[in-house]
């Protein structure tokens, strides 16, 4: 993936969603939707990371219990 | 892309700007670059935070202030009468769309609100995109993007470049990916341990309930995923007993009521060593089903040596008094009223260079051990060798004392988080000998249940040995039966995590590289410009052409000399005096800025020649000019100056009114009075003196008197083209009026006897004999030395006229309309 000089913030941001997606696109649903947490963060923070880390841990519960629904 | 000049602001009620029903207006041209100046504290700095409060909803100075200090209580101005700060901008857009006028309002209890006059939907949103580094430049920003680390040069780099959200967001990214902070958030490690333990727990479960089943039902091919058939082959083989065959009917042994079962056997043919043969029993089926492996041992010693580390990370850091002690001092160092940034507050030792980076290292290294204990504490809670240990020593057939138990004196110190190496080495030592002690009991109950065998009639001992392991077995799997679907549970969590690590380690990888890769695209569309900048800044200097340099695999940024006397490749901050240095940091500055395309087509410049030699400080200035301003290049930028610096100023008077420049002085008193422009306000500074004077307030009074003479001499010197001596910028503030006073004499007394000057000889005298000897006598003298009698309203109001008729004085009247003018030299009209 290669960002584009030419690109705003957003655009360049969607380049790499896409790119996340290719790898992971349930994981890269939870990172874009948690998002907010890291890039609000400024100094990238660890209680950021934190409050990312806890924005994760519930996406990644709710992935699981629709996962166990889905096989009962 | 849509971009914005700035045009006007406004500003009343805001820091040191009262202009209470009066705001000060400050208009900029957009193809010119402008310039105010101002003596300190008339309230230069208010209108710089004024811009950054606007856009940033901040004021720096304030933020960085203690709590206790209550910073945001001195944004709005503390006398104006409505205790509200009001700031309006206009910006105009450079594609012909129209202005967008934004008005903030903050009020004395703290709210801010933002409104747009001129309609824009999203004045919030429009001033965010506002937020670029290059938009407010002041002098510590210049001289910290050399002084500081490469990493933080990177950063602070990235944000001038337009790439700070890059910059932040693969920081943050860089975070969510460690190891450390996803064991510790997610509990990765200890999820993992956690199943590891729970996996060898089931496989006992699983290995008793096989032998279980192979003592009742006969041995062979028995597997726990066939669990159905398993119990059905143990029910017929219990069915298959007289005995037991009206229990079990055409039930299971899972519903079998073994005590019921059991008193029918006593009943048959009862007593004490039947029972404690079905004691032996148990005890020869429960010991056989756990024993001490390796793994235990192993992860035991993974512990202590885990224990370990974090013994070595405290005993680096030392004591947890000095931690406090250097949280403290680090407080000291950080506040705003510390005087020295590099002098220790404890010993008062300097240091040579600034002490928070070195305390902040310092307490990562406490947090690091901190974190360590807490990886141990977690680590020992889910650890298998010593649930195996728990397991062990509540064994009944162990026999181990409950004073005895070494895992209740660990569990005390899991909770309380004081988990030592020591007492992990004696958990070591305490499994092995349990492991003894283990065979050597199961050898014995093994041996004493064979004895009892032969004393029992066999057939009862058989039934009594089939329906003890039978009861195992329902024990064993209704246990089975509730730790599988946990631990499936657990596995499908833990490699839902895992899944989580793998694709977050490669997305930030990702956004690094691609993130690296822009970086220095950036980097290289902005190099020549800057050293061709930096070359013109130091003209007659040597051209040492600054050369940034980026890391391949972090955000460093150095910055070297790529020429330094026929050296290459040195350092810029080793090498590079403060002028230069800061010539170097305006060559990036602006250089970034005019690549930049972004929202804001402006840059507010506040005293940022500080340190610059006059020499660098006029070249930046005729850069701005020439090269960079809008009007001169197609991408040019809109630049707002703000200084304090009287030789610039000088130099700003000089090209006012020309059209690549325009100039504005401020004058007035802030923070009770009103702030004011003075080229244009001249009238209303007369007015002002009046208004006072005749109410009888001379303390008031006199600055405004001052100010407008200050102006009108001004004035005269430069319509006139009046010659000044070297010193005329330089002298004291004090001297300003006499040095002006005699400039304009001197030079009147000089055409005069050259017989060339073109005022009249009333003009000539009126201004030796009355004007300049009223205003030195009656206001001036006693001004700069604070001698003689105080001012009185009168002689000030005489003053004042006198100003007036000396202004008179170098004026003729215009033939064709009638009006006063200024003659063009003291020589011609």
């Amino acid at each position: 993936m290669k960002f584009e000089l030419d690109n705003s913030f957003d655009d360049n941001l969607a380049l790499f969603k896409a790119e996340a997606e290719k790898i992971d696109p349930e994981c890269a649903k939870i990172l874009f939707d948690n998002l907010h947490r890291l890039d609000a963060a400024g100094d990238a923070g660890r209680s950021a990371i934190s409050d990312f880390h806890s924005g994760v841990a519930s996406a990644l519960d709710a992935l699981q219990t629709e996962a166990a629904d889905g096989d009962s | 892309m849509t971009r914005y000049f700035l045009s006007e602001l406004t500003i009343e009620g805001f820091r040191g700007i009262n202009n209470d029903g009066d705001p000060l207006v400050l208009k900029f041209k957009i193809d010119a670059v402008n310039s105010i100046s101002a003596p300190n504290g008339v309230g230069k700095s208010s209108i710089y935070e004024a811009i950054h409060f606007v856009i940033y909803g901040t004021v720096p100075r304030l933020k960085a202030l203690q709590d206790a200090e209550q910073g945001d209580s001195y944004i709005v101005n503390k006398f104006h009468p409505g205790q509200q700060a009001t700031i309006s901008l206009v910006f105009r857009s450079d594609d012909g769309t129209p202005d967008i006028t934004v008005k903030i309002v903050r009020a004395a209890n703290g709210t801010r609100l933002v409104t747009s006059p001129s309609g824009h939907p999203h004045p919030e949103q429009f001033l965010a995109t506002l937020q670029e580094d290059f938009v407010l430049v002041d002098y510590g920003r210049f001289a910290k993007l050399i002084d500081i680390s490469a990493l933080e040069r990177g950063r602070s780099f990235a944000s001038l470049v337009g790439l700070s959200r890059y910059s932040r967001l693969r920081q943050a990214l860089d975070g969510a990916r460690r190891t450390q902070n996803i064991n510790s958030d997610l509990g990765l490690s200890a999820l993992d341990a956690e199943v590891k333990a729970s996996e060898r727990a089931l496989g006992a479960i699983e290995r008793r309930i096989i032998a279980a089943h192979d003592e009742v039902a006969g041995a062979g091919g028995a597997a726990v995923d066939k669990l159905i058939e398993l119990k059905t082959a143990v029910t017929s083989a219990l069915s298959s007993i007289a005995l037991l065959k009206p229990l079990v009917c055409s039930g299971s042994v899972m519903d079998l009521d073994f005590d019921a079962a059991e008193k029918i056997i006593e009943k048959e043919e009862g007593g004490e060593a039947r029972r404690k043969l079905d004691v032996l029993t148990a005890a020869v089926v429960s010991l056989s089903a756990i024993s001490v492996s390796d793994a235990d041992i192993a992860d035991i010693e993974r512990l202590i040596d885990l224990a370990k580390r974090h013994d070595e990370a405290i005993r680096s850091v030392g004591a947890h008094a000095l931690h406090a002690l250097l949280r403290d001092a680090l407080a000291v160092v950080a506040g705003a009223d510390w005087h020295n940034p590099d002098q220790c507050p404890v010993c008062e030792v300097k240091a040579d260079g600034p002490l928070k980076p070195r305390l902040e290292a310092k307490i990562a290294q406490y947090d690091t051990a901190a974190q360590l204990g807490a990886e141990l504490v977690k680590e020992s809670a889910a650890s298998a060798g010593i649930e195996k240990l728990r397991q062990l020593e509540e064994m009944a057939a162990m026999s181990i004392a409950t004073a005895d138990r070494l895992h209740v004196a660990l569990g005390l110190a899991v909770k309380k988080g004081e988990v030592t190496t020591a007492a992990l080495e004696k958990i070591k030592d305490r499994l092995l000998a349990l492991e003894k002690h283990r065979t050597e009991a199961l050898e014995r109950a093994r041996h004493e249940a064979a004895t009892l065998q032969d004393q029992i009639p066999p057939s009862l001992v058989q039934i009594t040995r089939t329906l003890s392991f039978a009861k195992q077995f329902r024990n064993a799997v209704v246990e089975f039966e509730t730790a599988a679907p946990m631990l499936r549970g657990k596995q499908d969590k833990l490699q839902l995590l895992n899944r989580w690590k793998t694709f977050i380690t490669t997305a930030a990888q990702t956004f690094a590289d691609a993130e690296t890769e822009l970086a220095n695209e950036r980097i290289a569309e902005i190099q020549t410009s800057c050293q061709n900048l930096f070359g013109r800044f130091v003209r007659g200097g040597p051209d040492v052409k600054p050369t940034l340099k980026r890391a391949r695999n972090n955000e460093n940024v150095d910055l070297k000399l790529a020429d330094f006397f026929g050296l290459h490749d040195l350092s810029a901050r080793a090498l590079l005096s403060e002028s230069y240095r800061n010539a170097v940091a305006a060559a990036i500055f602006l250089a970034a800025a005019m690549r930049h395309g972004g929202v804001p087509r402006f840059m507010v410049l506040d005293d940022v020649t500080s340190s610059f030699d006059a020499g660098h400080q006029f070249a930046l200035m005729d850069a701005l000019r020439t090269l960079l301003r809008h009007g001169a290049a197609p991408d040019g930028l809109q630049f707002i100056i703000l200084s304090h610096d009287t030789s610039l100023e000088k130099y700003f008077d000089k090209l006012n009114g020309t059209i690549d420049w325009h100039h504005q002085k401020l004058q007035g008193m802030p923070p009770k009075g009103r702030l004011m422009v003075s080229a244009h306000e001249s009238d209303r500074l007369k007015t002002q003196a009046q208004q006072h004077l005749n109410a009888g307030q001379v303390d008031i009074g006199a600055p405004f008197l001052r100010q407008y003479l200050e102006y009108k001499l001004g004035q005269i010197i430069s319509k006139l083209e009046i010659p000044v001596p070297p010193d005329y910028a330089t002298r004291g503030d004090k001297r300003t009026l006499s040095t002006y006073i005699d400039a304009i004499t001197d030079a009147v007394k000089l055409y005069q006897a050259a017989n060339r000057c073109v005022m009249s000889a009333q003009q000539i005298s009126d201004l030796q004999n009355h004007h300049a000897p009223s205003i030195m006598g009656n206001f001036v003298s006693h001004y700069e030395t604070a001698a003689g009698t105080p001012f009185n309203a009168y002689a000030l109001l005489g003053v004042l006229q006198s100003i007036d008729d000396l202004a008179d004085c170098f004026t003729y009247l215009d033939p064709a309309n009638g009006q006063k003018k200024y003659y063009r030299r003291l020589d011609r009209r």
